[in-house]
């Protein structure tokens, strides 16, 4: 009883609340004033030559054309703002966007988007793009963006987030949202960047990197490493015992990752190439391994290399082509030991290598565009082993796998204030079969300043390598091939407003369903587990997010966000849920040399993967940075700056409900860059 | 009790509605962030071009013939015809007649046209006029600038002997951007 009476009360709570909403979105299109169709090109002719230099074409591809008839609701955000705010990681930007939040349990980093976070599948709800390249791996399908994430965003130009489902176009993986990383265009003239930082827990980094230009050729390399040793001693009171050190890890959060990235240009081709390797202690004894040991640690390498080609074919048709060559490895240390009997490591690698190609094709029929496009990739080696240290493997599972698919994409433009967008594709693979990803979406562009979507779009995620395949000695069997993709089908509802040209209001309201969700299922007479496709859990809230940005130095974002998701079943709340994210990002100039940038991020109470509730969390960073100075730009950030104690909730591999995060931290850094840019002497 | 709050409620939806409102009536101009189609792109460097080539015998109007491809034809008309340029108003032309290309300031020759693209510029390389082509050919051809689709971005390229040879002179705000290329001894 009191549980229905609770259920209609909060529905009806919903549903005024949905009411104001929809009297605010109403509204946004009331007072839309007709005017003239968008002219962007006469805003072209206004930007001086430098500027044009500068301005990136739209490909035959499905990034963005023009963000205002853009099927999703996105967030841009580009390497200023980076340096602003002082993130140190992909995981830190991706936090200050509206309705993503991010866990860390000091091995891997896990994001959040709209109330959906499962404990353990290692992002595999989030597509991650480095310049339109797939960067989550075949085995776990990871997505990695902690320290793990394998490039310095340094080098990144923009990031664009699209919040939704993007698997009409980008296939599996795609049922969350999609982050598209997008790497920095050096130069035209040679130039030499050296950069450093220190960290607190004796964190250190350097970068080197160069481009020169061979005849009609731009080549730009970096190198990076990165070393920390982590906080000496962590905490952890569910290991408080004289046999464990009192609960207390010394000297056992250590961190390091190497990067390469390199990229060459000539005329329409490219070619780029990239390596990055993470290797982290685990100081909180996951999966029942012995506490306090240092031989417990996860090495992720990732890396791969990408030609490609975007052109023009005649006057209204572009093509984009490109073919690679991945490669991902992982290995693990486990140490377990039992009273009486001798200590033993667990050894977890797995090693996979794919190769593929890709061709979209870009139309244009008088205001409409169209975009086609296929691609096919083959697993050379998809290769999991579990076996004990100086033993044969107990578990040696290497397969290969073929992907097809056929996307594509009209952009109708019915009329200068209407627009449709079709979209659809189709995957198969030879694990499971076939797998459809229609999407359509209307867009009402009442005035240049205004644009109000709706967005009913599907998705899914691909059972992975590991779900389908992995065993261990310890907890998990394997049901070999027995599961469907997990799928998404969305309804999402956009507006959007300019109020003045640097200020502008984004709000939305979503609904996802995502049926035969893959998670882990015990079995209760072997007490072990294995991967099945679960019932469905459904999810509904909103967004707001404002937006301003001052050429005088000033800017900010804020977001709100508010989410309700519940298990189909049991009706709870699901796993990593937080109710309310609230956010706010500011920068303000000092004087003309520098910038301090500002960050407040809350996160409110959420559910761990057993229902134990975690705690709301608020958080500030503040970050001063300086303008290059004579070759020379020096930047120190203050993260967790009223030192709050703060966790994020963590996953039933590990005996902690959650994970405290670090206290107060700073971060030092310099850098330093020459450029040979040519002056034109007129001789 | 409840009509007072439902009257409360109903206030206060009405009071966001109308701040909404209220903001969006006090609305200007877009910002643009949107990746541009090559043409558009192509059509702003055209015009930019304008401030900052001098010619040797300025007149009333600039005047810009377009041979080739009717969209970019149509764009440049679009973008640029009836524009003011440094006091000269500018005129766009598709695809004039040969006889009408000496009239021109700016020849723009679209990269349908790279058959053709020898003789127009045999015809008019010594004549005041600014040769623009998209080829990556062009410039080394004898065109004096070309605006050539690198990826994702326009790159411009100047050939600075053709440039002398029409009697044109350049800002240097450009050829510091440009790939300069010289084609004497070849």
């Amino acid at each position: 009883m009191g549980a229905g009476f609770q259920t209609k009360l909060s529905a009806h709570k919903s549903r005024t609340f949905l009411c104001k909403l929809w009297i605010i979105l109403g509204s946004a299109i009331l007072p839309c004033i007709c005017q003239a169709q968008q002219d962007s090109s006469r805003n072209l002719a206004e930007l001086s030559i430098e500027d044009l230099a500068r301005v990136e074409l739209s490909t035959a591809s499905r990034y963005l054309d023009d963000p205002r008839k853009a099927p999703a609701a996105i967030t841009v955000i580009d390497h200023e703002e980076i340096t602003r705010y002082g993130w140190r990681t992909l995981a830190e930007l991706l936090r200050s966007v509206a309705g993503i939040y991010t866990a860390y349990d000091r091995t891997y980093t896990y994001v959040g988007v709209r109330g959906f976070l499962q404990s353990g599948d290692y992002n595999a709800r989030v597509l991650l793009l480095i310049d339109g390249h797939r960067i989550n791996e075949n085995i776990y399908d990871s997505a990695l963006i902690g320290t793990e994430f394998p490039l310095d965003l340094s080098l990144i130009d923009h990031v664009e987030i699209l919040r939704g489902p993007g698997s009409s176009l980008y296939g599996t993986n795609a049922e969350l949202a999609v982050v598209n990383v997008f790497t920095r265009r050096q130069e035209k003239a040679p130039s030499v960047q050296i950069g450093s930082e220190a960290d607190s827990f004796t964190g250190r980094e350097g970068d080197l990197s160069g481009s020169v230009r061979i005849k009609q050729a731009e080549i730009f390399g970096q190198a990076s490493l990165y070393r920390a040793n982590g906080a000496a001693h962590l905490y952890f009171p569910e290991y408080d015992s004289p046999e464990t050190n009192h609960g207390v890890a010394t000297n056992l959060d250590g961190d390091r990752y190497d990067h390469l990235f390199a990229v060459v240009r000539t005329g329409q081709f490219r070619v780029e190439g990239m390596l990055g390797r993470r290797d982290k202690i685990v100081p909180n004894a996951a999966y029942g391994t012995t506490f306090g040991d240092p031989r417990n640690r996860n090495v992720d390498t990732r890396g791969y290399v990408d030609a490609s080609y975007s052109g023009d074919i005649g006057s209204n048709t572009q093509l984009d082509i490109r073919a690679y060559y991945d490669a991902y490895r992982y290995w693990a240390d486990f140490p377990y030991s039992e009273p009486g009997s001798q200590d033993t490591v667990q050894i977890n690698d797995a090693a996979a290598d794919w190769i593929g190609i890709e061709a979209v094709l870009g139309h244009r029929l008088g205001r409409h565009r169209v975009v086609a496009g296929t691609s096919g990739e083959y697993d050379v080696r998809l290769r999991q082993r579990n076996y004990y240290l100086d033993q044969p493997p107990f578990f040696d599972d290497n397969r290969h796998r073929v992907l097809a698919a056929l996307f594509g994409e009209a952009e109708l433009n019915l009329h200068p204030k209407f627009s449709v967008n079709l979209g659809g594709r189709m995957d198969w693979y030879s694990v499971f079969g076939a797998q459809p990803s229609p999407r359509v979406a209307a867009m009402y562009l009442p005035t240049s300043k205004t644009s109000l979507k709706y967005i009913y779009s599907t998705a899914f995620r691909a059972p992975d390598p590991y779900d389908l395949f992995y065993v261990d000695q310890i907890d998990i069997t394997s049901q070999a091939g027995k599961l469907s993709p997990e799928q998404n089908r969305s309804h999402n509802l956009l507006v959007d407003h300019a109020f003045v040209p640097w200020f502008h209001i984004s709000a939305g309201a979503f609904q996802t369903h995502l049926y035969r969700v893959i998670e882990e299922e015990v079995d209760p007479e072997t007490d072990s587990t294995h991967f099945v496709n679960a019932d469905s859990d459904r999810g509904h809230g909103i967004e707001i997010e404002a937006a301003a940005h001052r050429e005088s130095g000033w800017s900010g974002r804020t977001s709100f966000s508010w989410s309700a998701t519940k298990d189909g079943v049991t009706h709870q709340t699901v796993m990593n849920s937080p109710s309310h994210l609230a956010k706010l990002n500011g920068t303000a100039p000092i004087t003309r040399y520098g910038a301090l940038g500002l960050e407040m991020l809350y996160t409110g109470p959420q559910p761990n993967y057993a229902g134990i509730r975690i705690g709301s969390s608020f958080l500030t960073n503040a970050t001063i940075s300086t303008r290059s100075l004579h070759d020379w730009q020096l930047s120190a950030g203050c993260y967790n700056l009223f030192d709050r104690t703060w966790s994020t909730p963590t996953g039933p591999e590990v005996l902690p409900n959650a994970t405290v995060q670090d206290g107060r931290t700073f971060r030092f850094r310099i850098v330093y860059r020459r450029s040979s840019e040519r002056r034109w002497t007129g001789k | 009790m409840r009509g007072l709050q439902y009257f409360r409620r109903s206030v206060r939806s009405i009071w966001l509605a109308s701040l909404v409102c209220t903001f969006l009536l006090l609305a200007e101009t877009l910002p643009v962030h949107a990746q541009q189609d090559a043409r558009s792109v192509r059509a702003a460097f055209v015009y930019n071009l304008t401030k900052y080539v001098t010619w040797p015998q300025p007149k009333q109007n600039l005047v810009i013939g377009v041979i080739g491809d009717e969209r970019t034809g149509t764009t440049l008309k679009q973008m640029l015809d009836q524009q003011s340029s440094g006091g000269q108003k500018v005129r766009v032309l598709l695809n004039p007649p040969d006889s009408e290309l000496a009239t021109c300031n700016i020849v723009y020759i679209s990269s349908s046209e790279t058959v053709k693209t020898g003789n127009i510029l045999s015809g008019i390389s010594k004549m005041p006029i600014l040769t623009i082509g998209e080829s990556d050919h062009f410039v080394r051809n004898g065109g004096i600038v070309g605006l050539i689709r690198s990826q994702d971005q326009i790159q411009i390229e100047v050939n600075v002997d053709a440039l002398q040879l029409a009697g044109l002179k350049m800002s240097s705000r450009v050829l510091n951007i440009a790939n300069v290329i010289s084609t004497r001894g070849h």
